[in-house]
This record gives C-alpha cells, sequence and structure tokens, in this order.
C-alpha cells in the first residue's frame, strides 16, 4: 500500500533583520533561525513552523517589494532581531509597523516577538521621533536579551536552553493565532475583541487623581410610559475616561473597561431583552455566575473608544441621551425594579518611579492587572452605594 | 474622600518592591495578590487579567467566573479547583479544558479525580435506568453522549449538584451548541439532568429544549456557546421547573422525572 504522506498546514513567522547585522553575525543568524523553526514547530500539534526572511536581498534599494508585503499579510509572528542597525533601517521599520498595525486584528494579545542582540539603551539620545516611537513600542513588550559573542560562546545545552524559551513564546503566538483563525472559519459572524491598546509611555495630563474623584459622575435607569402594553427601560451611565494612583514608587493609570448592569424585578419575568441592545452597540445581554436568573447586561465600549467615559451607553434612536436596554410589563413601576452595577476596571499605564531593579513587562502587567483588582474592591468597600444602588425612576413625558 | 483610599498607593508600592526585590519569574501572581490583601476565592470575580502572561502560575483556588481571560496563557499553570464560568476565554491558551469544562459548573470545581470517578458512576446509573425505561441500550459515545446501536435514539446526560446556597434555584446546567448538533440527528433525542443528591432525574424530550432555547440565557465562552438551564422547586405547588429568565411560562418538569437507583457513595 502506498504510503499517504500527511502535509500539516503551516504557520509562517516573519523574521525582521537588517542585512548588516546578518553579515556581522551569520552564524548567529542562521542557527537562530533553524533552531526556531525546529524548537517552535515541535511544539505545534498537526502543524509546521516557517520562518520567512529575505534570503534573497530582496530589500534593498528604494525600491518596495511587494514580496515582503505578502509575506507579511501570510505570517501569523513577526520576530525582531533587534539592533541599532535593525531600528536605522528604513525597510525594517516598515516591516515593523505594518504588522504593528495587522497585530491588533488577529486578536487579543501580542504576535511580535523581540530579540535584543545589541543594547539601544544608552543610544535612546541619538533617536529620531519616529525610531523612538518604534522603540519605545518595542519596550513595552515581552522581549528577549542574546549577546550574540556570548550566545556563541555558550555549551549546547544553555544555547539550547535559551533557544527554547523564546520559542517557547512564539509557539504560543501560533498556537493562539491559529485557534483565533478557526473560530473565525468556525464562527464568521463571530465579534472578536481585538488586542488592547499597548501602554502609552508617558503620563496622561488629563488622567484624574482616583482619590480625588468619583468614577462614576452619573448613573440613572428610567422607565418609559406605558405603550403597547410595554415599558421601554432607559438607561444611561457616564464615567471618568482615565484615573490614576500615584505612590512614592510608581503611579498605575486605568480606566473602565467594561460594566455590568443588572436588572431584577420584583415582578418576576415581567421584565425581557429589548431588540434595541446589539453587539454593535457595544452592550449586549449576558448570564452571570453571580445572578444567573436577572436579566444582566453587559456595557463594553462603542466605536471607536477603548474605556466607558461620557455615555457609555449608545442613545436608542430617536433619543439624545437614553438607551433601550429592556422591555418590562405595562404593570411595572420603577420600585418593582431594582438596577445594579458593577464595573471592571482595566490599566491603563504603569510607570515606575524608582527602578531599583530591572521589572519585567510580564511582571508589570501582572502588578497593573492586580491593582485593578485592588482599586475595584476599594470601590466596592468604600463607595458600595454608589456603585450598587442605580436609581430608577418614571419618566415624566 | 482621599483618606479612604490611603491603602491604595501604599499597595503600588508593596507589589513594586516585591517585584523588584523578587528573581525574575519568582515573583507569583498569587503572592501578589496577597501582597495587596485579595481573596482568591472571591476577588477576581468579573475581574479585568486581559492577555495575562499566566504560565507556570499556581491559581489553585481562584474564582475567574465573568472575568475578562482573553488572551491568557495559561500553560503548565496549576488550576484545580478554578471557576472560569462565563468567564471570556477568547484567545486563551494552555487550558487543559478536560479538567476545568465549563459543560457543568459544579465540574468546574471538582478538586480530584475521584470526583470525577463519582459523577462518570452516577451518570452510569442514570443512563441504565433510562435505558430500562425506553426499553432499549444506550451506548457511551463521550462523557455525556448516548444512543442506540442505530443511532435513532440519543441521549445527552449532564449533572449538577445542588447548589443549596441559592435561594432561586437549586440545579443549574449548561447546555451546549455542539449537544444541540448531537440530538437534532436523532429520530428521539433526549436531554437527562442529574441531580448528584437525588435518587431522580429528568429526561426532557429535545423538542421541548428546542422550544425553551431562546427563552434562556445564554453565556459564549471563547467560541463555547451554551445556554443556561436553572432548576428549581416551587415550594407552593411541590412542582420541580425548568426557569425562563428572558420571558415565559416556567416549564414544569415532573412529567420527564424518571426514578434512578441511589448512590450512597454520593451523598
Amino acid at each position: 500500500m502506498a504510503k499517504v504522506e500527511v502535509i500539516n498546514p503551516v504557520i509562517q513567522g516573519f523574521l525582521s533583520y537588517a542585512h548588516f547585522d546578518l553579515d556581522t553575525d551569520p552564524n548567529l543568524f542562521e542557527h537562530l533561525a533553524l533552531q526556531l523553526e525546529r524548537r517552535v514547530g515541535a511544539r505545534l500539534l498537526n502543524a509546521d513552523f516557517k520562518i520567512w526572511r529575505d534570503s534573497e536581498g530582496i530589500r534593498t534599494g528604494d525600491f518596495w517589494n511587494p514580496a515582503i508585503e505578502a509575506a507579511l499579510a501570510k505570517s501569523r509572528v513577526f520576530i525582531v532581531i533587534l539592533t541599532p542597525k535593525w531600528l536605522e533601517s528604513e525597510y525594517c521599520r516598515k516591516e515593523f509597523e505594518i504588522f504593528d498595525e495587522k497585530e491588533s486584528q488577529i486578536g487579543p494579545s501580542e504576535y511580535i516577538a523581540p530579540i535584543e542582540i545589541r543594547s539601544l539603551h544608552d543610544q535612546t539620545r541619538y533617536f529620531t521621533s519616529e525610531q523612538k516611537f518604534i522603540y519605545d513600542s518595542i519596550q513595552l513588550r515581552q522581549y528577549k536579551k542574546i549577546v550574540p559573542a556570548d550566545f556563541l560562546r555558550l555549551p549546547p545545552d544553555q544555547r539550547a536552553a535559551l533557544i527554547d524559551e523564546i520559542s517557547e513564546d512564539i509557539a504560543g503566538m501560533a498556537d493562539r493565532a491559529r485557534q483565533l483563525e478557526e473560530r473565525r472559519k468556525r464562527e464568521p459572524d463571530a465579534v472578536i475583541r481585538q488586542s488592547r491598546s499597548r501602554y502609552p509611555v508617558a503620563f496622561d495630563s488629563k488622567a484624574h487623581d482616583f482619590s480625588k474623584v468619583s468614577i462614576l459622575s452619573f448613573a440613572e435607569v428610567l422607565l418609559n410610559i406605558p405603550f403597547e402594553s410595554a415599558r421601554a427601560v432607559m438607561a444611561q451611565f457616564d464615567f471618568l475616561p482615565k484615573m490614576y494612583i500615584q505612590s512614592e514608587h510608581g503611579r498605575i493609570e486605568f480606566s473602565v473597561r467594561r460594566a455590568f448592569l443588572t436588572l431584577s424585578n420584583a415582578q418576576e419575568n415581567d421584565l425581557r431583552v429589548s431588540d434595541q441592545l446589539s453587539r454593535a452597540s457595544g452592550a449586549y445581554y449576558v448570564s452571570r455566575f453571580s445572578s444567573p436568573n436577572a436579566l444582566t447586561i453587559c456595557i463594553d465600549p462603542y466605536g471607536d473608544r477603548t474605556a466607558l467615559s461620557d455615555q457609555s451607553l449608545q442613545p436608542a434612536q430617536g433619543e439624545n441621551r437614553y438607551a433601550e436596554i429592556a422591555i418590562a410589563g405595562p404593570e411595572v413601576t420603577s420600585i418593582d425594579i431594582t438596577a445594579t452595577l458593577s464595573v471592571s476596571l482595566c490599566p491603563e499605564g504603569l510607570f515606575i518611579l524608582r527602578n531599583k531593579g530591572e521589572t519585567s513587562q510580564r511582571t508589570a502587567r501582572k502588578i497593573a492587572a492586580i491593582m485593578s483588582v485592588a482599586v475595584k474592591k476599594q470601590i466596592e468597600i468604600q463607595l458600595g452605594e454608589i456603585l450598587h444602588d442605580i436609581p430608577v425612576r418614571e419618566r415624566s413625558s | 474622600m482621599s483618606h479612604k483610599f490611603q491603602k491604595l498607593p501604599s499597595s503600588l508600592d508593596r507589589l513594586l518592591t516585591l517585584a523588584q526585590d523578587a528573581p525574575e519569574g519568582a515573583c507569583s501572581f498569587r503572592a501578589m495578590a496577597q501582597a495587596v490583601g485579595l481573596d482568591p476565592a472571591k476577588d477576581f470575580r468579573g475581574a479585568s487579567l486581559r492577555e495575562l502572561d499566566m504560565r507556570d502560575e499556581d491559581l489553585t483556588g481562584f474564582d475567574f467566573s465573568d472575568a475578562d481571560l482573553s488572551g491568557c496563557d495559561f500553560r503548565r499553570s496549576k488550576i484545580e479547583g478554578c471557576n472560569f464560568t462565563n468567564a471570556d476565554l477568547t484567545g486563551v491558551i494552555g487550558l487543559d479544558y478536560s479538567s476545568v469544562s465549563v459543560d457543568e459548573p459544579y465540574v468546574a470545581q471538582m478538586k480530584t479525580e475521584r470526583d470525577n470517578d463519582s459523577l462518570q458512576r452516577k451518570r452510569g446509573f442514570i443512563i441504565d435506568a433510562l435505558s430500562g425505561l425506553l426499553g432499549c441500550t444506550l451506548t457511551r459515545r463521550t462523557r455525556v453522549f448516548y444512543g442506540t446501536d442505530d443511532n435513532k435514539i440519543r441521549v445527552v446526560c449532564t449533572l449538577s449538584k445542588r447548589f443549596r446556597e441559592r435561594k432561586s434555584y437549586q440545579y443549574w446546567y449548561a447546555f451546549h451548541e455542539r449537544w444541540e448538533a448531537f440530538l437534532i440527528e436523532a429520530v428521539e433525542g433526549r436531554l437527562v439532568l442529574g441531580c448528584l443528591d437525588l435518587d431522580m432525574a429528568f429526561s426532557i424530550p429535545h423538542e421541548v429544549i428546542q422550544d425553551v432555547l431562546p427563552k434562556l440565557n445564554k453565556t459564549d465562552a471563547g467560541g463555547r456557546r451554551y445556554w443556561h438551564l436553572h432548576i428549581r422547586q416551587n415550594l407552593d405547588t411541590s412542582d420541580v421547573e425548568l426557569i425562563l429568565p428572558r420571558g415565559g411560562q416556567n416549564v414544569s418538569l415532573i412529567e420527564y422525572k424518571f426514578e434512578v437507583p441511589r448512590n450512597r457513595n454520593l451523598d
């Protein structure tokens, strides 16, 4: 019987590097490319990993070769060999910019893996504004450092261990990209949220001191007058767009990323969903573990917004301010409805002022996430009444 | 108002100090949570934890229900006893769905292999009883799927513990889209809801389930869509009913009830 060869789908990674560096350390590049292909591939089930790199030198002169753009479009992971020459190269920066734009569309999390082989830290004063922007963006990612001379002197097992660490990061990115791609095929209409915007690198001067302001500046739920045997339940919330907490060693900025409005009715089953609410408007119905029988609306930022702020709910058609969030029976009154709101905070930036040692991006993100949970807890303890009992009133006209 | 939040700056400093003093990778998520007085069993419900690298973390006992975990990496993390119910798991990698199944809310809280064995034994008793009732042999296809050899009769069997602390319902199940796809192919399809502490179960015809699905709450968790089925005992009428939170009259389940031999080990 003829042997049937199974051909695995290929997940492509794009290797972005400066030719100058390749000429300087050819052994390192050969070793990295080969080993990354093998070790990332070894971690993937029913898929192979291939690295695309400009082995034919098409990235020369002023002409931007469309083959590079095609390779970038096909790639799921972008591997940067970060050096001064990489940052100097217009080609390399353009590759990065194209993939950086594409990355947010792949799905949540990161798909760019920087490997720093020559430090740029001491040369930041020579950066152009464009170089600075790209360097800052790379610094905000989880990146690995390899010193070529040291690396090539490492015994094979240590060298393998180092490449293995990088491979695990890249394999995770490849796996996630594959998973999201399959889901899009399976559910073409699924709304998959994009990657969060990367943390800013400067304080936001418009952020408010959390200790001096209230996170929620307006909240109201209204019951419209009965119309055709039903009463529309309307609501609106205004949140502060960004707040900060300042400490001796650092500062964290955060915003309200998501809110849950839970409506319960003393007259059971007399509160139902409204057709006006759709995922496109940023608000949709969910079932909450903590209150499975109530009608719960998850409120996400709509349009281009990344956080909840003024008019968190998109106003209904023909309304200037309020959104229709549910339909109640004609007998339901404002006394029957209880509206509770809880928020989920999202860290927007963590700035470390006095750095005794280096804090990795991995750890920094955990600190930011844990702080946002701690802040939420404090809000619930201290301001529970504001967040939980949203006034419900009858609309007069 | 400032005095109310005076703890927060010091919490931030505590975390920064902890992270900087510990060697890379040694500062765990759990240690950081504890350093600022957070309780893993309740403070992380509904939290925004997007795109965190949780590799190698010990997350035993964390309650992530309703949390946003999209893009998180859980490879090699310890997740026994974690609750992922209703969490947003879009783009999550490294989660072993067999050990943190959201199929049955109770299973998500299972801690040992022995518990899982008990569940499967209970399921076996239910299927035996149902086979006798239907006059056919039901063969196991997967953990929850059963069917006759000709596939004309198909059964999905799911279990729930009693939620004693809940007033509005006593049992809670999830009904998945893939279960719907399995039952729709049958000449006779049944959804069987088992109660871990009772010697009875409910065998509900697929058509009844199809009718009520639009009236149930639904969750979309990382491509796994499922409806929530809550059952309660009506103390006034002694009826057992399926709650329809999105309108309509609750469905009485009494006519679908059947006896199951008692399994003493599960009490």
